[in-house]
């Protein structure tokens, strides 16, 4: 068997597998998402309610969290490091990550209704990472 | 005193790595032998050097050191002593970790090799060196575990290992992952070492062969022993995850897959030495890469331990030197590794073995940008993207598929060409019983695509490799042989063949248990005291809460009833503690688990009237992964068991 064809078998092994990919793609399903921050979200001229899936990326003000278990709901408000402007958030849910406290870095995913962001899930990011603080430093 | 022992330990170790690696150079001069002899020794002194390094850490956390940074941060007074012996639970002991084995396996290769392969040996040597002196010289002036707090900083007690970290799994996980990926620095150096001598056949892999294999089944259990502790731990009823991590160290595994299968090609026919030699660079390369990977914060993960700066810069350099360095002996030496031999037809046990290349390296390529496609987003457009699991089923799901049917395919068809007859008669009975799976599941009510095509294609291999062991067996039994000795005795005559079949089922049993991932289901609920959840067939009892109290955390746990279609399983004990050093509360989900599905649960919220929200995820299948996980024990230990070649078949000993 020649050089040419069995490249030619590898791209078309390749190519293919990225074909069938690609048919099922839609775009809408978390595949390719692009954050956006508070500021940006609730930014000049934003929408009462947004059209689609949305997330978001910003820290949980302190205080905010009011966890409502027989409702099946958790509120919080996100804002972000240095901008001002609030984002009132409502996770449809109960078990939010173990890392979703005052202060925690959280990206909210779901979409955005009468002023509300309805979250349908809740990633904390790990700001600790795996490894403490010296202790009696700041974080 | 211990700081002052650890400091110079690891400075004289740097020395002697440096003068190992100058006279190793000087020794390749075959008559100045005598600086290869001196070479070998001051590797002998780095090992024990770098082993007193360790000892002193191990020293500082068992003697609770807390005026140490590194101790400070990752243990604490009241730690468990075996967690506080697991140094890797932060950055600087990682690091040391990674310098200690590669000295480890420096030493090993050494003594293998006093009377062997003596035109490579100080190459290989200075290949191991080189490496050893950027972990070397990490440890010692970046991540320095003897590193002192400030006197107005040293505390009483240390932060603790990160709760998250304490677990069983933890403490074989990152170790058993680094064997995987420091091991493949011995196959890498052996052949940089036959590309700079020109020493192309196969003595560099046939020498390394075993440390192939070991680091290869090391570098699966780590992953698989991860997936374990995220399953038991972290509590969202998964295993994986595509974390960048997690992705970093799945990508040299798939290329060592590929390069093992295409080892033999090169063993059997000849063929693909240039391709061999690629993938074995291409493997230690991305071990190095992946590490970068955890360590420098690059790309956000759960893994990340710290975010400096220049640490990742120059780590990014060592690798780009280990790569490109690489690649260019390989540009060197093509002429020499042309090989002779055509592929005879498509059809064809080497065809298959190629094919199957193309697709581990085609899952590689997919994994490889779907983790790094955040940061190139995000230095190109400034636009922080992120790529989400859907991403990586997509692409990753059809070439999994056809890796399925390759596996199946390739023990059955001959070297060079196969005939139709030939075909017709070995893949018959496999075809019938594929189709036989395809018309069960959809008849159970399987509707989707990838879970009936994954169990067929499982129900494939698995016929293959029966049917495998079943012609071997019947030749074997016309000599008079019992089924099992014709068994033993075929795996002790073609251990690396039948051994192979048996990691093969592993796998295919793994894949059994990815499945069933498709058919997961979860649901929240809040209950009261008393009160019983009817949920897929299970019954669930709330009967009380308990607080829990220790020294270093708080919390409390659930007991829940369970019954399965009305049959009594047990009480399930579902947690959730806060630790107050850090501040982080963890959830501790219980587990019941069968070989069909598990009952996983966790302690969502809790009420002031004791009423508690639960969350239970139903996962069918997925203790079949574990249970691959066994069998691939079992198959690596054939590959690696040291059966005396040419003995007489008779009275064999197992």
């Amino acid at each position: 068997m020649s050089k040419g064809v069995q490249i030619a078998i590898a791209a078309v092994t390749v190519f293919a597998a990225v074909a069938i990919g690609l048919t099922q793609m839609d775009g809408e399903d978390g595949t390719f998402t692009y954050y956006s921050s508070v500021g940006d979200f609730v930014g000049d001229g934003a929408p009462e309610s947004s059209a689609g899936v949305a997330r978001v990326h910003g820290f949980v003000v302190a205080g905010s969290i009011q966890a409502d278990l027989p409702a099946g709901h958790v509120d919080f408000s996100i804002k972000d490091a240095e901008n001002p402007g609030l984002l009132s958030v409502r996770f449809l849910g109960i078990d939010v990550p173990d890392l979703f406290r005052d202060g925690a870095e959280v990206v909210i995913e779901g979409r955005f209704e009468r002023g509300t962001f309805l979250a349908e899930r809740v990633m904390a990011k790990c700001p600790s990472k795996y490894e403490n603080q010296e202790p009696g430093t700041e974080a | 005193m211990l700081v002052a022992v650890g400091n110079y330990s690891l400075y004289l170790m740097l020395g002697f790595c440096i003068y190992a690696l100058v006279a190793a150079l000087i020794g390749a001069n075959p008559e100045r032998e005598a600086w290869l002899r001196s070479s070998e020794r001051a590797v002998y002194a780095v090992f024990a050097l770098c082993c007193l390094a360790m000892l002193g850490v191990e020293v500082a956390l068992v003697t609770d050191r807390f005026d140490l940074a590194f101790v400070a941060k990752t243990s604490a007074r009241e730690q468990p002593l075996l967690f506080k012996l697991a140094l890797w639970g932060g950055q600087a002991g990682s690091l040391l970790l990674w310098a200690w084995l590669l000295s480890l396996f420096s030493f090993l290769v050494v003594l293998q090799n006093r009377q062997r392969n003596r035109m490579l040996m100080p190459w290989v040597i200075a290949s191991m060196m080189l490496n050893l002196l950027f972990f070397g010289a990490i440890v010692t002036f970046s991540s320095n575990p003897f590193e002192a707090l400030p006197a107005a900083k040293a505390y009483s007690n240390g932060a603790g290992m990160n709760p998250l970290l304490q677990h069983a799994a933890m403490l074989v996980h990152p170790p058993v992952l680094y064997i995987g990926f420091i091991g493949f620095s011995v196959p890498f150096s052996f052949a940089a070492a036959a590309m700079i001598t020109g020493q192309l056949g196969t003595t560099w892999f046939e020498t390394t062969r075993r440390w192939t294999l070991v680091s290869w089944f090391f570098l699966g259990m780590g992953l698989m022993i991860g997936g374990r502790w995220a399953y038991e731990v972290l509590g969202w009823g998964g295993y994986w995850a595509w974390d960048p991590v997690e992705n970093a160290s799945l990508m040299p595994w798939l290329a060592a897959t590929a390069f093992l299968h295409s080892v033999i090609i090169q063993e059997k026919r000849g063929m693909l030495k240039i391709w061999n030699v690629a993938l074995i660079g291409l493997t230690y390369s991305l071990c190095v890469f992946g590490t970068f990977l955890t360590r420098s914060g690059v790309v956000q993960s759960v893994h990340s331990f710290a975010n400096a700066g220049w640490f990742g810069t120059l780590f990014l350099a060592y690798v780009a030197v280990l790569a490109i360095g690489f690649a260019a002996l390989l540009i060197w030496r093509l002429p020499l590794l042309r090989s002779h031999n055509k592929l005879n037809s498509i059809v064809s046990r080497e065809a298959s073995f190629l094919l199957n290349n193309y697709v581990f390296i085609g899952l590689l390529a997919i994994v490889f940008f779907g983790t790094l496609y955040p940061v190139f987003s995000e230095s190109l457009t400034g636009v922080r993207t992120q790529i989400g699991p859907p991403f990586f089923q997509r692409y990753s799901g059809p070439l999994a598929i056809f890796m399925l049917f390759l596996t199946g395919v390739g023990p059955l068809i001959a070297w060079r060409r196969a005939t139709w007859i030939n075909l017709r008669k070995s893949f018959l009975w496999p075809a019938v019983i594929t189709l036989a799976t395809v018309v069960g599941t959809l008849a159970v009510g399987v509707r989707e695509f990838y879970p009936v095509s994954f169990l067929a294609l499982c129900a494939w291999v698995i016929a293959t490799i029966v049917e495998e062991y079943q012609r071997g067996i019947r030749a074997r039994r016309r000599r008079g042989e019992n089924s099992l000795q014709a068994a033993l005795g075929l795996i002790r005559r073609n251990q690396r063949r039948y051994g192979g079949y048996i990691v093969h089922l592993a796998i295919v049993l793994m894949f059994i248990g990815f499945a069933g991932a498709s058919f997961n289901s979860e649901e929240t609920r809040l209950l009261k005291p008393g009160e019983t959840w009817e949920v897929s067939g299970y019954s669930l009892e709330y009967r009380q809460v308990r607080p829990v109290r220790h020294a270093h955390y708080a919390g409390a746990v659930a007991r829940l009833a369970l019954k399965d279609q009305g049959k009594p399983v047990g009480v399930l004990l579902p947690e959730k503690r806060m630790y107050f050093q850090q501040e982080q509360p963890t959830t501790i989900p219980a587990i019941a688990s069968n070989l069909r599905e598990d009952f996983y649960v966790i302690l969502a919220g809790l009420q002031p009237d004791q009423s508690i929200a639960v969350k239970v995820y139903i996962n069918p299948l997925v203790n079949w992964i574990w249970i691959g996980g066994f069998v691939l024990v079992f198959g690596n230990t054939i590959l690696l068991w040291p059966f005396k070649r040419r003995g007489s078949g008779a009275g064999a000993r197992t």
